[in-house]
């Protein structure tokens, strides 16, 4: 359609008349740049605005929405134009979201000057050797928060480990994989895309030519004993302290206000008729997103209690084998109740066996995970290569998965990371194939909804 | 030929016009003055030259259907683009393409900006708004701007090469300069010069980068043989890919000049030249 251009005339358009440059105009954060101002108002004073986002996740009801950014300006710092209207001053470009960036000199609310800054992505591995299992730290700073500019894919020898994502950390995502195969270099690159490696993306509609579509560092596996990991149990969320039950009424407390599946939960109920019946339930949801019937909230019983001579309810009770979040604990005493919220997180219950015979049967077993758009699944990352996802809505938090064994005999790592299910797309194309569902979410710390943990488990074959 | 639009289906809006009374369905396409890639062809991302196209068609928001030229006339419609920072874009309506023995036509309604070459880079966000001669209006705005997509971005286009590319030299020459110069760097006598043994390839390097940037036209003599030639200029090659290059002509072939940075390319990417004034400062 070449032709049709010709017909098209060139349109003026005013842009600020005076001109800002920068020296470089691209480079990740940290760039220390030199900026050269021309045609300001002699002897004025400017502020330097840097434009940016205040980015977030929106999960609403369970349902994964996208990412929502308003615009933010930033006053840098002020420049006072000299007697030719020209100003030099330099900046540091700021820990934020990669890709372009507006700047401005602006005098009040009015515009003088504007020019652009394309903050590019960096990759760094720490430490870049070690031997086998060794923790490798993947920071990626400049990630964008566009839809097509917010994560980046690490793929570990040409498998494809998870993406990266930085929306609720300002561009700065930071991961840990583990060092895994024969000793020698390993190549770890991060590619863009929406939900691979996008892997003509200098082809795209949106390419920017000063930002490398694909991006590598070098690991390098050296002889020793191999790096485990820690006891998997140490791995859930540490347990959090109850504020203390407090009111003259009926009330409900504990002294934890979370904890995985089994950990045990001393529940203080006081206020309640003396010597009386209490009966204690907490709230939960039952369904799947599978068969079609939806999903409703379920008051699940835990008993009859007898409340004291005090009116006090003193009990110790595991924490229930049901879903990850929020479940709201109720004591019921006739007309009198309090309530308790208790929070249930994620926690491997068993793994194993170890060591395992080459192409044995390996059995993971899950406990506390999680029912929302967002929260229902975990993701299988097998010596950093994807392998699948397991739901736990259906089997109220139970994941239990049965993995084959590598043949390769020596140490093999497991990763587990929290994901997003399934949403609406927020992708400006409406296509569902475009989005980020079902991808481990390697900076697990910025996953949308809920705060889930990522589990790094090891066995050996033999 | 309504098919071109079909992608933007889904991302009109209505404004908070009142009552409106059109629905406008839009995209951005290069243009062909200036372009550095394929035109007519949706596209986010501009480079300073080239040319943005808007394209539209307009509905009627009652009837869905969409409205004739007959109908354009009658109406007395108007359709404009507008910019972020106030300027305003006439559309135009019209057939597709001007030719009228072309085997397929289509009209509609199109617009265009020519970026200047030193227009700032950034997101710049637009809309689009249609209005009838008795004041009814339509409206479309992308999707997404709202939430801080970058519909439309203009961007520098030096290239960040890909780090493997940057770091090989001979791959690239075997890509870009083999062709005249052959692979073993003695090019073709009396065609295409020699670069082994070439006292211009191993001089000064920033007129060797401005060579590959900016191309080369004139007679010139080397290793006592005469060429008049035209070398094209490369200069949509990164800085790092003609560092790259020239690191290896360099070193290569018996020659054994000095590495060249990108910095050295970047520096003398910004200062004007041509493939005349490198003749003119070609080394005696």
């Amino acid at each position: 359609m070449r032709w049709l251009m010709l017909l098209l005339c060139a349109s003026g358009l005013a842009f600020a008349q005076a001109r800002l440059t920068f020296t470089p105009d691209h480079g990740p954060v940290g760039t220390r740049v030199e900026a050269r101002a021309a045609g300001l108002p002699p002897g004025a004073t400017l502020e330097f605005v840097w434009f940016s986002a205040e980015a977030r996740w929106v999960v609403e009801n369970a349902l994964y929405l996208g990412v929502k950014a308003g615009e933010t300006k930033t006053p840098v710092l002020k420049v006072t134009a000299d007697a030719q209207g020209q100003a030099a001053f330099s900046f540091v470009v700021p820990e934020d979201y990669g890709y372009v960036h507006n700047t401005a000199l602006v005098a009040g609310d009015k515009e003088v000057a504007r020019q652009g800054f394309v903050v590019v992505p960096q990759l760094t591995l720490s430490p870049t050797s070690g031997p086998l299992g060794t923790p490798i730290t993947v920071k990626v700073t400049g990630l964008g928060y566009r839809f097509y500019e917010r994560g980046r894919h690490l793929y570990y020898d040409q498998k494809y480990t998870g993406w990266l994502t930085a929306i609720s950390t300002k561009g700065t995502a930071v991961a840990t994989v583990r060092a895994a195969g024969e000793v020698g270099p390993h190549l770890l690159e991060l590619i863009n895309g929406p939900r691979r490696g996008y892997l003509n993306g200098e082809q795209s509609p949106n390419y920017i030519p000063a930002i490398p579509y694909r991006t590598g560092a070098v690991f390098t596996l050296t002889p020793g004993p191999a790096v485990l990991p820690p006891d998997p149990a140490s791995q859930a969320f540490a347990r959090e302290p109850a504020p203390p039950a407090s009111g003259a009424g009926p009330r409900l407390g504990a002294d934890f206000a979370s904890g995985t599946v089994g950990s045990l939960i001393n529940l203080l109920g006081q206020g309640f008729p003396a010597n009386a019946p209490v009966a204690l339930s907490y709230r939960s949801v039952r369904g799947n997103r599978v068969g079609g019937g939806g999903w409703e909230e379920a008051e699940v019983p835990l008993g009859t209690f007898a409340a004291d001579a005090q009116g006090q309810l003193r009990l110790t009770l595991p924490t229930p084998d049901d879903l990850e979040g929020e479940r709201v604990f109720t004591a019921r005493s006739g007309e009198v109740q309090a309530r308790f919220t208790y929070r249930i997180t994620p926690s491997v219950a068993s793994f194993g066996p170890s060591p395992v015979r080459p192409g044995g049967e390996l059995r993971l077993n899950l406990k506390g995970t999680g029912w929302t758009g967002t929260g229902n699944i975990y993701t299988l990352v097998l010596d950093n290569s994807y392998l699948g996802y397991a739901c736990g809505f259906n089997t109220r938090g139970d994941i239990t998965v049965y993995l084959t064994a590598p043949l390769q005999p020596g140490w093999h790592y497991l990763d587990l990371y929290p994901s997003i299910y399934e949403g609406k797309s927020d992708a400006p194309t409406a296509t569902t194939t475009n989005d980020h569902f079902q991808l481990p979410m390697l900076h697990h710390q910025d996953h949308p909804g809920e705060r889930l943990p990522a589990f790094h488990l090891a066995f050996e074959v033999r | 030929m309504r098919s071109i639009f079909v992608w933007m289906a889904a991302c009109f809006s209505l404004t908070a016009l009142a009552a409106p009374k059109y629905f406008i369905q839009a995209d951005v396409v290069r243009g062909s003055a200036g372009a550095q890639g394929a035109v007519c062809v949706a596209n986010s991302v501009f480079f300073p030259g080239e040319q943005v196209v808007w394209r539209a068609v307009v509905f009627d928001l009652a009837t869905q259907a969409r409205l004739s030229e007959e109908q354009i006339k009658q109406l007395g419609l108007a359709v404009t683009v507008t910019l972020e920072n106030g300027a305003n874009l006439n559309m135009r309506y019209g057939p597709h393409p001007p030719d009228p023995n072309a085997p397929k036509r289509e009209a509609f309604w199109s617009t265009s900006y020519q970026i200047p070459a030193d227009a700032p880079v950034g997101t710049l966000k637009w809309s689009m708004t249609a209005k009838d001669k008795d004041g009814n209006t339509g409206a479309f705005t992308p999707i997404g701007q709202d939430v801080g997509l970058a519909v439309l971005t203009i961007a520098k286009a030096q290239a960040a090469a890909p780090q493997a590319a940057a770091a090989d030299g001979q791959a690239l020459y075997g890509q870009y300069c083999a062709s005249c110069h052959q692979a073993n760097g003695q090019g073709l006598a009396g065609a295409f010069p020699p670069l082994a043994g070439s006292r211009v390839v191993t001089g000064d390097a920033a007129y060797l980068a401005r060579v590959v940037l900016f191309g080369l036209q004139g007679p010139i003599t080397v290793r006592g043989q005469n060429y008049d030639g035209n070398m094209p200029a490369f200069g949509s090659l990164s800085d790092a890919q003609v560092a790259a290059i020239l690191t290896y002509v360099r070193s290569a072939w018996g020659n054994a000049a000095g590495a060249v940075s990108a910095a050295t390319v970047q520096a003398e990417r910004a200062k004007p030249g041509s493939p005349q004034d490198n003749h003119a400062k070609y080394p005696k």
